[in-house]
């Protein structure tokens, strides 16, 4: 009896290993482009996925958001809800970071050069970032309920990588432009291409 | 040619009613902003093209696509989000990156036969400094001064502040802007002899009722509406293709009104065809045509204005009433406008009141012939109706105009005055124009 067990969690083992890659469940991508109207380019379009089915863990390596050249770096930032994000100072004055957002009313105080503080967002939103030392500097993190997301580059593209088979919501957020969602379908292994336009 | 039946003459030029070519208040501070050619929002400057037009109503805004054209960063103020911060912060805005200024000079050759003393006379430059931009999406200026022009230096001509789009949480886009300062007043086409084609003025604009003809120098008592007004006026869109502007003012700035009435205006205009005053348009305008002004429309709009002033030698107030219309179409490279002005003025007459009544009319017509070449012909008559004391006869006159631009920015233009009642009267003038 145990000399049968043990043979059936090593066969078990074995077929798991030399499993073809090709048999493995096949990730599904969606992929398009943004054409943007209103605004100097396409980039910073959050293009992200509702009612995907699952828990998600938030990722341990906490994504960056500096302060350099009086400018915050990204100025858009999508993060899985629970996500900690790092705000270093690394320039030479001193700087602040705030928040009126309802998703996350902040504010980290005034610190110099080279203090790194952190936040937790923990509820889903916009959360737009401000520095009450220099007016213009703003910022935006978009706190999503799972993390089929993505970010357009300069050219409007973007692209979602894994997404599970089902049929979704895709929407689109940026900070000047209406929102607008399709409905799309995803199937196992399959690149779903999706445009859309947006304008003021 | 001459008209002899002047009732023929109105009637058949009644139904042109000019609107959309209006104020060219584009400058080259606009060509620095976008980098872009003058050519984009005029034709021979100062005539504006139907998305010069636009321009001008949007704020001074590219109409649809303001961020993506401005090549010159603003400076922020502030932040955009900082607006979700207000009260407890000051609502973000910026100013121009660049310098929001230009300049315009203007001289030229004059020959006046009529003129015995100096028949003939290089004129006295004008130099005019402009500026104007945008201070957020919300709020555009626009100011001009008169620097040097003979013995009237530093003359403030405009200055004013557009608030644009107020109220767009509960109204619709474009309805409502709200414009504060000395301006002129949004009504018609031939307000300022600075954003003529011809070195003439309207005549709608300079006819002296009290002298029964187009030009009284130094004489106050013009026909024409106000010149520039110190006051406000509401302006915008019913639809894309209708135009209101309603104002309240002080009176004739240049006079210097200090009754306690104030001038009340108002003005709708219609659009059909062709780009709509928003800048937005079905299909392809411009058909086969390279040429940025060369749509089919036609635009009609009509006016009122109601001016309480004080006669300062009688110290009494009187009422100057006007009511009119204009009419624009474009017709691929013909550009037809025509206008017209009734109304009554009260004044006083060895001490007695008295009523002007006038009728002035206009009619204009522009031919692109390259898009570096216009051909103006304009047709004018003011005709003395019902007058208490005192009787003038009609005048009449033609003005033909050829103005060709050497670059975008520097134009050439030969003129010439025709007085059917005055046919030795012989006149010339040849200018030179330009702007940076």
């Amino acid at each position: 009896m145990r000399i049968r067990k043990i043979l059936i969690i090593l066969f078990l083992i074995i077929t798991n290993a030399i499993i073809p890659e090709s048999m493995a469940k096949a990730e599904s991508t969606i992929s398009g482009i943004i054409k943007a109207r209103g605004v100097r380019d396409a980039r910073n379009v959050v293009v992200y996925l509702e009612n995907v089915e699952g828990v998600f863990k938030p990722p341990e390596e906490k994504p960056v958001i500096g302060q350099k050249n009086l400018i915050f770096n990204p100025h858009v930032l999508p993060v899985l809800v629970g996500t900690t994000v790092k705000f270093p100072n690394n320039d030479n004055v001193k700087h602040n970071v705030f928040s009126p957002s309802k998703a996350k009313k902040l504010n980290l105080g005034t610190y110099g050069s080279g203090i790194v503080r952190e936040v937790t967002f923990d509820k889903l939103g916009k959360v737009s970032l401000l520095c009450n030392v220099h007016a213009e500097m703003s910022a935006f993190v978009v706190v999503l309920e799972n993390p089929f997301f993505a970010l357009t580059d300069t050219d409007g593209k973007f692209t979602i990588l894994g997404v599970p088979p089902g049929t979704y919501t895709i929407k689109t957020w940026h900070e000047k432009l209406k929102e607008k969602k399709q409905e799309v379908v995803v199937k196992e292994g399959e690149t779903v291409t999706l445009n859309f336009n947006l304008s003021r | 040619m001459k008209i002899e039946n002047k009732s023929v003459g109105i009637i058949i030029w009644i139904i042109l009613m000019v609107f959309a070519v209006e104020s060219a208040e584009a400058i080259p501070a606009f060509a620095r902003k976008y980098k872009t050619s003058c050519a984009t929002c005029h034709m021979v400057f100062p005539r504006l093209t139907p998305f010069g037009e636009a321009y001008r109503i949007n704020g001074y805004r590219m109409p649809e696509i303001e961020e993506e054209s401005v090549k010159e960063e603003p400076i922020s103020m502030g932040a955009e989000a900082y607006k979700e911060v207000w009260p407890n912060a000051i609502w973000p805005g910026n100013i121009p990156g660049t310098s929001p200024v230009a300049f315009r000079i203007n001289y030229g050759f004059s020959y006046d036969k009529t003129n015995t003393k100096t028949p003939s006379k290089f004129t006295i430059p004008a130099i005019q400094l402009f500026m104007g931009g945008t201070f957020s999406d919300k709020i555009s200026f626009f100011g001009s001064v008169l620097l040097v022009k003979g013995h009237n230096t530093n003359a403030l001509q405009m200055v004013s502040m557009v608030f644009n789009d107020m109220f767009s949480k509960y109204l619709p886009e474009h309805a409502f802007n709200l414009r504060i300062g000395q301006f002129v007043p949004d009504l018609t086409t031939y307000k300022n002899k600075h954003r003529s084609l011809t070195h003439t003025p309207y005549a709608l604009n300079t006819y002296v009722p009290a002298m029964g003809s187009y030009w009284a120098p130094g004489s106050h008592q013009r026909f024409g509406i106000a010149g520039q007004v110190i006051g406000m006026e509401a302006s915008g869109l019913l639809t894309k293709r209708l135009r209101y502007a309603i104002g309240l003012s002080n009176g004739n700035a240049l006079l210097g009104e200090d009754n306690k009435g104030k001038d009340v205006f108002g003005k709708v205009a219609y659009k059909s065809g062709g780009m709509a005053f928003d800048g937005s348009s079905v299909g392809d305008i411009f058909g086969a045509s390279a040429d940025n002004w060369s749509e089919k429309s036609i635009t009609i709009a009509a006016f009122a204005y109601y001016s309480s002033r004080l006669d300062k030698d009688n110290a009494k107030d009187i009422v100057l009433q006007r009511f009119g219309g204009d009419v624009n179409i474009f017709f691929r490279d013909l550009n037809v406008i025509g206008g017209f002005i009734t109304g009554t003025d009260q004044d006083y007459f060895n001490r007695e009141m008295i009523n002007r009544k006038y009728d002035v009319f206009f009619l204009e017509t522009n031919y692109m012939i390259y898009p570096w070449l216009a051909g103006v012909f304009r047709f004018e008559q003011a005709n003395p109706k019902d007058i208490d004391s005192e009787s003038f006869d009609s005048v009449s006159r033609y003005i033909i105009n050829i103005s060709a631009l050497y670059t975008a920015n520097v134009k050439f233009s030969i003129e010439t005055r025709i007085n059917p009642d005055i046919p030795e009267e012989k006149n010339l003038f040849i200018g030179l124009d330009y702007a940076f």
